[in-house]
C-alpha cells in the first residue's frame, strides 16, 4: 500500500514509468476479475483496458489516504456495469469455448484434469446464471478475498448487505448445483 | 432423498478454518452422503481454481494500455492538476470548514445585528429546529424547559405523557379514543380501553406466556406466542368473551415445518415465521412463512428468497402496511450489523435497509400505517427506540436501566386507531413495591 502511495505519488509528477510498474502489479487481478465477470477473453481484455486508461485519468482524484486496489475494482466494477446493460443478451455459448480455452492457457502446467475443467466450465456457468448483483459480490469475496467492508465500497452497499448478498448468492449456488448435478 | 445437513458448515470449513473436530465431524457426513460430497467437490474445486489459476493480461493488450494514455497529462498543468488533486483528497475536511465557516459568519452577523438575524431564524426552516428557543411551536416534553435544551427538544417531535397503573384507573384517561391495549403486569395481562380495565388470561399458563400478545381489533382474541419447547409448532390464543384457550393451528388444520419462531398481527392476518431445528435439536432460523387469513381461514407459506446461515438469526417479524418485515442480526459480530428486509404478499424483496446499532435489536413492533417501528437492544432489553423508514432516523424513547435511572421499558404497542404509540415501564421501589406506568408519544401537533 505504501508503494501504491509513492508510485501515484511519482504518476502525477509526471513519471510514466511509474504507471507502467503499477499496471504490472494490478492488471492481472483485474482481469482476471472481469473474466470471471463476463466470461469471454476479449470482453475481459476490452474493460481491462478501458479499466486502467481511466485509473490513469482519474488519479488526481483518488484520496491517497484510502486503499488504492479498492478504488481500482471500483472503476472496473462500474464498466462492467455499463457492459452488462448493452449485452445482457449475448450468446452465453460462446463461453463454453472461450473457458476451455482460457482454462487451458490458465493451467498448463496440469494443475485442472480434464474431467475437473469440465466441472468447472458447468460451476462458472452457474455462477453467470446469479443475479448481478450476486454475482459481484459472490465473486469478489470467493476468488478475490476481499472482506466485507471492502466489498461494500466497492459496489456502493453497507458492510451488512454486502454480507447478506453474499450469503443469499451462495444459497442460490448450493441450490443450483444440487439441482443440476443432482445423483 | 434430500438431506437435511446444514450445507453452509461445509462451505464454511472451506472458508474458514474451523476446529479439527469439527473438521472431522463435517468430513465424516460428507463422506457418507453423495449430496453433500457433490457439494463440497464443487466448492473445493472452485476455491483451487480461484486461488491457483492464473489470469495473465495478453502482452498485445498491456501494452495497448500503455501506448493510449496521454503521457503528457501530469506533465502538463501541474499546478492545476495538483491544487484539484489536494481539494479531491481534502474533500471532507474542505466541506466541513466551508460548513463552519459559514456558521460562524451567520452566527457573528446574529450577534452584531439581533433583529435581523431573528427575522431571518423566523423565517426560514431553520425556525424549526431552533423552536425551543421560542414559546410559540415549542413542544411539550415533560422536564424540559423551552430554552433549556434547545437540541434535544427541537428533534423530538413526538408529545409525551405518562401516568402510574394503579387500580382507580386514572392511568386510563391517556388513552386516546377507541384504541384498544393489551399490557403485561406482573404475570397478567390487562385488557384496556379509555373507559375500562379488567384482567385476562388469569389462569398458570400464563406464567410462561409473555413472549408475544397481540390483541385482535375486536378486542376479543388473544394470540400469543410462547417459544417454549412443549408448545413447539402451535399457535395459540385466548377468547377473552369464553374465557377458552385453544391452538390456532391445531384448529385450522395447519401443520407447520418447525415451530413458531416469531408471529405478527395485522387486521384479521397473522403471519409466523417458521423456526427448525439443527442435528444437535437447537433452534435455527428457516425459510419458511406462513400466513394465516383468519376471516377465510385459508392460510399459505411464502418462501423467504433467501435461508440464513449458522451466525444469522432473525430478532423480528411485523407487517408494515401490507408488507412484511424481517429483521436479521447478524450474532458473531457487534454493531452494524442488522437489516430490516420488507417483502411484499408473495416473499419477493422490496426493499434492505441496513440500520446502525450497536446492539442487537430485538421486540420490534410497526406503527399501524407501517412507516415507524420501536424496538429494543441487548438480552435483556430494557430501553425503547423508535424508527422512522421515511427518514431512516431513530429516537431514543426511553433510555436504558442505569444505576441512575431503576426504570425499565418493558412493552409497547400502538393504538390501532389513533396511531399513538403506548409503552411501559417498570421500577421496584422499596416504599411502595412494583410500580408500572403507562406512557403515551403522539406526534406533536399544533396544539400540543
Amino acid at each position: 500500500m505504501k508503494d501504491d502511495s509513492v508510485l501515484i505519488e511519482r504518476i502525477l509528477k509526471g513519471d510514466n514509468e511509474a504507471f507502467d510498474k503499477l499496471l504490472d502489479l494490478y492488471q492481472n487481478r483485474i482481469y482476471g476479475f472481469l473474466f470471471h465477470m463476463t466470461l469471454l477473453k476479449e470482453d475481459a481484455e476490452d474493460l481491462t483496458q478501458e479499466t486502467f486508461i481511466n485509473v490513469y485519468k482519474s488519479l488526481y482524484k483518488f484520496n491517497k489516504n484510502k486503499d488504492f486496489l479498492p478504488w481500482v475494482f471500483k472503476i472496473a466494477l462500474n464498466l462492467y456495469r455499463n457492459y452488462y446493460k448493452k449485452n445482457k443478451k449475448k450468446s452465453r455459448e460462446l463461453c463454453f469455448e472461450e473457458l476451455s480455452e482460457q482454462l487451458h492457457m490458465s493451467s498448463e502446467d496440469g494443475l485442472l484434469i480434464l474431467e475437473e475443467k469440465e466441472s468447472l466450465k458447468e460451476i462458472l456457468l452457474i455462477i453467470d446464471e446469479l443475479k448481478r448483483d450476486q454475482k459481484e459480490i459472490f465473486i469478489l469475496k470467493y476468488s478475490k478475498g476481499f472482506t466485507f467492508k471492502v466489498i461494500g465500497e466497492i459496489t456502493g452497499i453497507s458492510e451488512s448487505a454486502a454480507r447478506m448478498k453474499y450469503f443469499r448468492a451462495r444459497e442460490n449456488l448450493v441450490k443450483k448445483i444440487l439441482s443440476k448435478r443432482s445423483v | 432423498m434430500e438431506c437435511k445437513y446444514d450445507k453452509n458448515r461445509i462451505i464454511n470449513m472451506l472458508e474458514s478454518n474451523p476446529s479439527a473436530e469439527e473438521k472431522r465431524e463435517i468430513m465424516e457426513h460428507v463422506e457418507k452422503c453423495s449430496q453433500c460430497k457433490k457439494l463440497y467437490n464443487t466448492f473445493y474445486l472452485l476455491g483451487e481454481y480461484y486461488e491457483k489459476v492464473d489470469f495473465k493480461l495478453s502482452q498485445k493488450c498491456s501494452d495497448y494500455i500503455r501506448n493510449s494514455i496521454n503521457k503528457e497529462l501530469y506533465n502538463e498543468k501541474r499546478f492545476s492538476r495538483s491544487v484539484v488533486s489536494f481539494i479531491y483528497q481534502n474533500l471532507k475536511v474542505i466541506k466541513t470548514s466551508a460548513v463552519l465557516a459559514a456558521l460562524f459568519i451567520v452566527i457573528f452577523a446574529g450577534v452584531l445585528n439581533r433583529d435581523n438575524i431573528s427575522k431571518f431564524v423566523v423565517s426560514s426552516d431553520a425556525y424549526k429546529f431552533f423552536a425551543g428557543l421560542s414559546d410559540k411551536n415549542s413542544i411539550g416534553i415533560p422536564g424540559v424547559t423551552p430554552g433549556q435544551d434547545e437540541i434535544q427538544s427541537a428533534t423530538n417531535e413526538y408529545f409525551d405523557e405518562s401516568k402510574y397503573i394503579t387500580s382507580d384507573n386514572d392511568f386510563l384517561s391517556i388513552i386516546e379514543g377507541n384504541d384498544r391495549l393489551l399490557l403485561r403486569i406482573n404475570d397478567i395481562y390487562l385488557h384496556c380501553t379509555n373507559t375500562n380495565s379488567f384482567k385476562i388470561m388469569e389462569s398458570e399458563e400464563v406464567y410462561f406466556r409473555d413472549y408475544q400478545g397481540f390483541l385482535s381489533d375486536d378486542g376479543n382474541i388473544v394470540y400469543y406466542n410462547t417459544n417454549v419447547h412443549y408448545d413447539a409448532g402451535k399457535l395459540l390464543y385466548y377468547d377473552i368473551k369464553n374465557n377458552t384457550y385453544g391452538d390456532l393451528l391445531e384448529e385450522m388444520n395447519i401443520e407447520i415445518p418447525g415451530y413458531v419462531s416469531l408471529i405478527s398481527y395485522k387486521s384479521d392476518r397473522i403471519i409466523i415465521l417458521v423456526g427448525g431445528y439443527d442435528n444437535n435439536n437447537s433452534g435455527i432460523e428457516t425459510d419458511t412463512l406462513i400466513e394465516i387469513d383468519l376471516k377465510a381461514r385459508k392460510h399459505k407459506t411464502i418462501k423467504l428468497p433467501f435461508t440464513p446461515f449458522a451466525a444469522w438469526v432473525y430478532n423480528g417479524l411485523c407487517y408494515y402496511g401490507d408488507n412484511i418485515g424481517i429483521l436479521c442480526s447478524f450474532k458473531e459480530l457487534e454493531g452494524s450489523n442488522q437489516l430490516l428486509v420488507i417483502l411484499d404478499k408473495d416473499g419477493n424483496i422490496l426493499e434492505e435497509i441496513p440500520i446502525h446499532e450497536d446492539n442487537m435489536m430485538c421486540n420490534i413492533s410497526s406503527s399501524p400505517d407501517g412507516s415507524k417501528f420501536t424496538y429494543q437492544t441487548g438480552t435483556t432489553p430494557t430501553d425503547l427506540y423508535l424508527y422512522d423508514l421515511k427518514d431512516r432516523s431513530k429516537k431514543m424513547i426511553f433510555p436504558p436501566e442505569s444505576p441512575e435511572n431503576k426504570e425499565m421499558c418493558i412493552m409497547s404497542m400502538w393504538g390501532k386507531e389513533s396511531g399513538n404509540l403506548y409503552y411501559v415501564t417498570y421500577k421496584s421501589s422499596e416504599s411502595s413495591g412494583d410500580e408500572y406506568r403507562l406512557h403515551v408519544v403522539k406526534p406533536a401537533t399544533e396544539d400540543s
